[in-house]
């Protein structure tokens, strides 16, 4: 069986929902190589998984919490501020969320 | 040099060596960041020089990730198995080079150069844990802690003819370890003996309160069950890991060690792990989709490589997409891309939601083995260490290196790599698998054929 080559279009719709820009080269190479991947990885569905579940936890935790509690945080805020690419009054700073409307 | 000799030299002398080897194998590239003025402690349980992969945080070194992404990031925190090493007098010298993100299988993904194998410099070291393995064979440290997610600690370790411990998922703290696929990371440590990695694991092993997802299951005295015979243990052979896609070498490699263990006094019993051949692709569905939700982080905000204060990045959403594209290498894009199409909606059911099911049959096929079974016994990896750039160009040819190391990671089981043998000058390694939690018994196999060796 072939591998279908995933359409270019289908690479870019999943590299915006990555939030990672493609150049056009790149945008080909990667259709081809995960159109190989995902034919190979494809072949579960011969098996029968009609009698298991899903394996959520390996381990068999459930429900490991931690109190509710307030403290102090262990790492002080100029050591985020000393590592933000931006920042200004105590604050990180980031490219405007909402635009300009009207 | 082992950890004993080590301790014998004393921490400075040790320490001293440790970064004049360092410097002297710098070719091999396996070292990305060197601590040249470590602060020394006597005493403690570990009381020598050690390496940790550079996806691990430390707050004394830089953390990269191999990535250009995180260049020169220094964390404000250090992961709890570094804690635990100091509180034991062990001195941190470097971190080690990695496949980017621990996303590989030969080191060549690093953003910052392969790392070479020190049995031979052509050949690759192994990944994602390459420099890690390359750096306790070249001899730059007693130990390394190295990570494994689909076979990253064994495979170099076998590759580069040391010994490498993946411990149980949940028997070591992954706090502090840049995640790359949450149900599937664990540290273990990478040593040149069976005892020495049973001395790391010691230290290192036990619940944390900062990783929910550690046991809360007693740490064993692992040492007490070294030195011992092995007469009556079960080591199951399945026929599954033998066959296609195994080299004919390494496997007779292996097999010969299987008759080795059975002159010492183990029962060799041949079992079946019938879902063995759909591990890759189980394993190829859910990690990349565990990473695409890991490396979300990555965005240019709060640390790292940024594009923010570019002034041909219009908007948050451009700084996001520049940000990524220049800052991961074409592996991490592949597998991001990989696991977002795999979650996305109208294909979740069929990928990822079907991966977890089939890692529930192989889950089952272990335990069913492990009803007739101590131990499972097979060869490490499908060949021996390739050449730098054999399989560069195949991102398919490169996630089959992980063919006989993907079960047990899915599984959630303890498994060790050892050195068996070579071929053609090349090291194979044997790999014991044991029950979760279980890693006393197959160190205590590893340590009696190491010595009968």
């Amino acid at each position: 069986m072939a591998a279908q080559k995933l359409p270019e279009e289908q690479v870019e719709w999943v590299a915006k929902l990555a939030y990672i820009a493609l150049t056009e080269e790149e945008r080909t190479h990667f259709a081809g190589e995960l159109s190989a991947v995902l034919d190979y990885v494809g072949e579960l569905r011969r098996v029968d998984t009609n009698k298991v579940d899903e394996t959520m936890q390996i381990t068999n935790l459930s429900n490991v919490m931690d109190g509710d509690y307030v403290k102090k945080s262990d790492i002080p805020r100029e050591e985020f501020l000393k590592r933000a690419p931006a920042s200004e009054k105590g604050y990180i700073k980031v490219k405007s969320v909402f635009k300009d409307r009207g | 040099m082992n950890i004993s000799e080590a301790e014998k030299l004393g921490i400075e002398k040790a320490t001293a060596g440790a970064l004049k080897v360092i410097k002297e194998k710098a070719d091999l590239n396996a070292i990305l960041a060197i601590n040249e003025k470590p602060k020394l402690v006597k005493g403690g349980q570990l009381n020598v020089p050690y390496i940790c992969k550079d996806n691990i945080v430390t707050l004394e070194l830089p953390t990269t990730a191999a990535s250009k992404i995180l260049k020169g990031f220094v964390s404000p925190y250090e992961a709890t198995v570094v804690g635990r090493l100091r509180e034991a007098g062990a001195v941190m010298v470097g971190k080690s080079n990695l496949d980017e993100f621990a996303m590989g299988s030969s080191t060549e993904n690093s953003a910052f150069g392969t790392t070479k194998n020190p049995v031979d410099p052509t050949r690759v070291p192994g990944g994602s844990s390459g420099g890690s393995a390359a750096a306790v064979a070249a001899g730059m440290a007693p130990f390394a802690l190295g990570s494994d997610t689909g076979g990253s600690i064994r495979q170099p370790a076998a590759f580069c003819g040391v010994v490498g411990l993946m411990p149980t998922y949940g028997r070591v703290s992954r706090y502090g370890l840049i995640a790359m696929a949450s149900s599937l990371d664990r540290i273990g440590p990478i040593t040149t003996t069976v005892r020495d990695a049973a001395r790391v694991l010691q230290v290192i092993a036990g619940k944390d309160e900062h990783d929910s997802t550690t046991v809360d299951i007693a740490v064993s005295n692992y040492l007490e069950f070294l030195d011992g015979d092995i007469k009556g243990i079960k080591i199951g052979v399945p026929k599954e890991y033998f066959g296609e896609g195994v080299e004919p070498k390494v496997a007779e490699k292996v097999q010969e060690a299987i008759r080795e263990l059975k002159k010492l006094g183990a029962e060799i019993i041949d079992i079946s792990l019938p879902h063995s051949k759909y591990a890759l692709a189980t394993y190829y569905i859910i990690q990349p989709a565990e990473v695409s939700a890991n490396l979300a982080r990555y965005d240019g905000v709060r640390y790292g490589l940024s594009m923010g204060a570019d002034d041909k990045v219009e908007d948050l959403i451009a700084m996001y997409r520049q940000t990524r594209a220049k800052g991961f290498g074409a592996e991490v894009k592949r597998r991001i891309m990989l696991g977002t199409y795999t979650l996305s909606a109208g294909f979740r059911d069929a990928y990822y939601d079907k991966a977890q099911r089939v890692r529930t049959l192989i889950k089952q096929d272990f335990d069913q083995a492990f009803e007739k079974a101590d131990v499972i016994i097979s060869p490490t990896t499908p060949t021996v260490a390739f050449k730098i750039g054999e399989k560069a160009n195949d991102p398919l040819a490169m996630y089959k290196a992980d063919l006989l190391t993907t079960s047990a990671s899915l599984a959630g089981i303890p498994a060790i790599s050892i050195p068996c043998g070579e071929v053609e000058g090349l090291p194979v390694g044997l790999q014991i698998m044991g029950r979760q939690f279980d890693e006393a018994i197959i160190l205590k196999v590893a340590d009696a054929y190491e010595r009968a060796k």
